[in-house]
């Protein structure tokens, strides 16, 4: 499964609707995805992800691909 | 100049069901719906017996991901308020200006439910552990800012907590809030969900619980009754929708009542946690609504008694009623030993009820009670309910721990 399908899926887990998603798909807008949630999408992720992502990064991402990138680009733990 | 009040809608969800007509015909079959406790193991506590409102279902009527982040006091609120508006034809940013519409809020207790299961994680597996959402879904003020994140209302809310009598101080706040020209409508109600280990213990320890029903819990809360031994509780919501009177008469919504008059006083008795014995300073506090209501009280329909069942107070509120209607022969009622006694939204509850009872001539009899206690020289209404046509008025009265009083006059 590539971060893509990881994140796609650990969102799903959280009970937001990714039918439709893209790389562009806006977290707050589109998802309705607010700075708790993606608190709690950083935990959801890094129990699947062996990585660290840091809080002040995962709070800037703005969309589905911003997401990805914070899994891709945070240091192993 | 006085702004009328008008009561155009309501929304109740209790352990009699959805709705303030399940609640009505509940309290009409003089049946408790008070049952042994099956949300957590109630066999360590004094009272394992409550009112739970089993047929309410947080999924059915709110979406997954906001039923994830908050508890179930803000659930049941959130299903309160959306059948409120409802009943009360309304709809925000139509009807009413998202800026002048208000809400107020009672509540006792918080979202224990939530919380203890996310302080059981913080020790067991650490901070990881712990849902976001913590900090934002046990406060009592969690439903009122859900309610007004959900339904775009944009002017004043706040929330109450002075023990039983929550609900009433939101309810006197919101007329209050209408009456300054503050708002054109306040939503105004209460929520509760004492049904946790934590909180349980905690009530078990304010020393107001029966623990002489376990055996019988259909017959454990027996207000005024010379069984009397404590309150039961129950869970639940309701909230009414206050609207400035010719507000409501614009928009063609149906009056189902008014809020004509209230009075809020505090013993200030020692030990603080008891209330003051002879019911003085509570007789004041239904004096002063009847006179700001305009109603003489011979001519008060009914009144609907705090009846907590906890032997001093029922003792206490029976001499403040003795004082305040002064041999006058108004019919005295309780209603909470139907449900269990909702703390915040007991009063509410109470006020849904008492407006029914306005509309239908009708005060329901109070359930358990079979005998007074010794001394309560009051024209309770036992057995079967009372017809009472022609009935104008009723009075809400509501008390909390630490001698908070408060009475309501209701008017149709």
């Amino acid at each position: 499964m590539d971060t893509e399908d990881t994140v796609r899926a650990v969102l799903t887990g959280l009970d937001i609707d990714t039918s439709g998603v893209r790389a562009s798909t806006r977290l707050r807008e589109d998802l309705d995805v607010d700075s708790t949630e993606l608190v709690e999408i950083l935990v959801a992720l890094e129990r699947v992800v062996p990585v660290a992502i840091s809080t002040e990064v995962i709070l800037s991402a703005r969309t589905f691909a911003d997401l990805v990138t914070c899994v891709d680009n945070a240091p192993p733990r | 100049m006085t702004a009328r009040i008008a009561v155009t809608g309501i929304g109740a969800v209790t352990p009699a069901g959805r709705g303030a007509d399940a609640l009505w015909q509940a309290t009409l079959s003089g049946r408790s719906r008070v049952r042994r406790i099956d949300r957590f193991d109630p066999a360590p506590y004094r009272c394992q017996v409550a009112g739970q409102a089993d047929d309410f279902d947080a999924r059915e009527v709110l979406p997954a991901r906001l039923v994830k982040k908050t508890d179930r006091f803000t659930h049941l609120a959130l299903a309160a308020v959306q059948d409120a508006l409802a009943d009360a034809g309304l709809t925000i940013g139509t009807d009413v200006a998202p800026e002048r519409i208000g809400v107020m809020v009672g509540n006792v207790l918080g979202g224990w439910e939530f919380a203890e299961r996310e302080l059981r994680d913080l020790w067991t597996g650490g901070v990881r552990e712990v849902s976001p959402y913590q900090a934002t879904a046990w406060f009592p003020a969690a439903p009122q800012g859900n309610i007004c994140i959900r339904h775009n209302i944009r002017g004043r809310a706040r929330t109450f907590v002075c023990d039983r009598a929550s609900g009433a101080y939101a309810i006197v706040h919101a007329a209050q809030t209408i009456a300054r020209g503050q708002a054109d409508v306040v939503l105004a109600g209460g929520t509760e969900q004492p049904l946790s280990p934590y909180a349980w213990l905690c009530c078990q320890t304010g020393a107001f619980l029966t623990g002489l029903g376990n055996r019988d819990p259909q017959r454990a809360y027996r207000p005024f009754d010379r069984g009397h031994g404590g309150t039961v509780l129950g869970e639940g919501s309701v909230f009414l929708v206050l609207e400035r009177y010719d507000h409501a008469v614009a928009r063609g919504a149906t009056v189902l009542g008014e809020i004509a008059g209230w009075a809020l006083n505090t013993d200030g008795y020692m030990p603080y946690y008891t209330s003051e014995p002879y019911g003085q300073t509570l007789s004041r506090a239904v004096t002063g609504a009847l006179r700001h209501a305009g109603v003489d009280t011979p001519e008060l329909g009914a009144v609907f008694a705090d009846g907590s069942g906890v032997p001093r107070e029922d003792s206490s509120e029976a001499a403040a009623l003795r004082t305040a209607l002064d041999g006058a022969a108004v019919p005295v009622t309780a209603v909470k030993s139907v449900v269990g006694h909702l703390m915040g939204a007991a009063t509410p509850a109470d006020v849904a009820v008492a407006l029914r009872a306005l509309a239908e001539g009708t005060v329901p009899a109070v359930t358990n009670l079979d005998t007074p206690a010794p001394g309560f020289e009051l024209d309770f209404v036992t057995g079967t309910a009372r017809t009472r046509t022609g009935m104008r008025s009723a009075a809400v009265v509501a008390r909390g721990l630490g001698g908070v009083n408060a009475c309501l006059v209701l008017t149709r």
